[in-house]
């Protein structure tokens, strides 16, 4: 896998994708394929970010405030994270830079951090049970005029 | 190389319905209460009307020279002996969900059936729509028991209101919405209910104002059951519309036929169920996460609507939030389903 740039900044693919998050679970629907994801707590902080065009440097050092683990570790797994939304296509890469960085990284340890949740890799759930609902069969026969025709409608 | 003119091609497609109209003779109107608003269907001849009137019967007003919010103009080809103007668009085009993206716009939306090759469209400005299909005896089960669909979406959008995939039904001044995929009970908990007065909104679509206190709007009357629950409903066998073809599609039956006195034309929101068949004898609730239900009712609702997206979204997980939200594991004893429903109705 490539290594991704620091300062390399996401979007969230819309109207591609469109996404809720209520009580720290997002949902995110891909209008393309049918699928649809849940991704909570870490994973879902990690949205939150992409959806401010944060950079990898920035989501990092907003996760070591939160939770309570090592840097490099986060840093990994935020990179994992991100190959695999940008693999679903959930997000982009932006076209530019972040404007400015918001938090020069690595974080100084946090003086609470003793009391910080550990952190816990995040993950993405997809389900793929409603494709049936989008994906349409391919149109095969058409009239004089171009329209489709009805499978049973041409056989007699 | 065909021009992607949106407006255009609705007006030359508008202009064969007129002929379309006058081929058939004169025109058949039907008025309708959909959502607090007028919608006018107008066929060009009678073949049209038996396939898609029945689902919006409960709804129907007098013709008195009402004045229609938006009208919708119907016409078959086989029955008119009019042409449709040839597809402008290229097959391999993107449609997504159906909407022909080429041929929509701000103003104008397109969508194709491609299953049975049928056309629907709305002019929003003009706030008229058209509906063609190739042949009325064509017309799928899935268009007899919700009927266009797309274009009373597209133009409810624009005032405040738009179509989910939820089931609904109430008891006195309490609505609840049924929320899940196909197959989920939805269907089950809506018919096992219409005794003890419990009324029935909808079974499969209905039409949601999210804003404020939310509501939901009946659309249609129709309800839909696998051929192998029919046993569970045997006071409904004698009002299915579709005996010929249960080996492939589910049941239709319209309830206004049989049973209008347990429809009702909407209810506001109390209560969301999650109802999930279990194939145990008792049926349990529990409380569901606001993020389940929205699981449970954005992606079947956003998936099947044409030009439903972000906003949509937004207003569902804003219901979700302000409606208490419960899990209803579906038992077999079905008589016990309303009991179950009823201790989690606001008192």
């Amino acid at each position: 896998m490539e290594k991704m740039l620091h300062n390399s900044a996401f979007r969230i693919n819309t109207p591609r994708v469109v996404h809720q998050t209520i009580d720290g679970e997002t949902i995110i629907i891909d209008f393309d394929n049918g699928a649809y994801f849940s991704i909570a707590g870490v994973g879902a902080v990690i949205w939150e970010q992409i959806a401010q065009n944060a950079s990898v440097n920035d989501i990092v050092h907003a996760l070591t405030q939160r939770y309570a683990g090592d840097h490099s570790d986060i840093e990994t797994e935020v990179e994992r994270f991100l190959s695999e939304l940008q693999c679903e296509a959930l997000i982009a890469p932006l076209d530019r830079a972040p404007s400015a960085p918001r938090r020069a990284t690595p974080a100084m340890p946090d003086p609470n951090l003793a009391s910080l949740p550990a952190f816990q890799a995040p993950s993405l759930h997809k389900y793929t049970d409603m494709q049936d609902l989008l994906l349409l069969d391919p149109i095969h026969e058409v009239d004089e005029q171009g329209w489709p025709i009805r499978k049973d409608a041409t056989s007699g | 190389m065909t021009e992607t003119n949106p407006l255009a091609f609705f007006e030359s497609v508008y202009d064969a319905y007129q002929r379309a109209e006058q081929s058939a003779g004169g025109v058949i109107d039907r008025y309708y209460t959909i959502g607090d608003y007028t919608v006018r269907l107008q066929f060009a001849g009678h073949a049209l009307v038996p396939f898609i009137t029945p689902a919006l019967e409960h709804l129907a007003i007098s013709p008195d020279k009402t004045r229609a919010d938006l009208t919708i103009c119907l016409w078959d080809s086989a029955s008119t002996a009019t042409s449709m103007p040839p597809r402008p668009w290229e097959l391999d085009d993107q449609i997504v969900r159906g909407e022909v993206r080429a041929f929509s716009n701000a103003r104008i939306h397109t969508m194709l059936s491609g299953d049975v090759g049928a056309v629907s469209m709305l002019d929003e400005t003009e706030n008229l729509g058209v509906y063609w299909i190739r042949d009325a005896c064509h017309v799928p089960t899935y268009e007899r028991s919700a009927p266009l669909r797309a274009i009373i979406h597209w133009w409810m959008r624009q005032h405040g209101r738009f179509l989910v995939h939820a089931g609904a039904i109430g008891y006195q001044e309490c609505g609840v919405l049924l929320v899940g995929k196909g197959g989920s009970g939805k269907s089950t908990s809506t018919l096992a209910s219409l005794v003890h007065g419990w009324r029935y909104v909808g079974d499969d679509y209905c039409l949601l104002a999210p804003n404020g206190a939310p509501y939901v709007y009946s659309l249609y009357n129709s309800a839909k059951l696998n051929a192998s629950h029919l046993e569970n409903f045997p006071r409904l066998l004698s009002g299915i519309s579709n005996p010929e073809e249960l080996a492939n599609e589910k049941a239709l039956l319209y309830l206004h036929q049989h049973q209008p006195t347990s429809l009702i034309s909407g209810l506001p929101v109390q209560v969301i169920l999650l109802p999930r068949v279990t194939g145990r004898p008792e049926t349990v609730v529990a409380p569901a996460t606001p993020t389940a239900a929205l699981q449970a009712l954005g992606p079947s609702s956003l998936f099947q609507l044409p030009g439903i997206g972000q906003s949509e979204f937004l207003a569902l997980a804003d219901l979700v939030r302000k409606v208490p939200c419960y899990h209803l594991e579906l038992g077999t004893e079905l008589e016990r389903i309303p009991q179950t429903m009823m201790k989690v109705l606001p008192q």
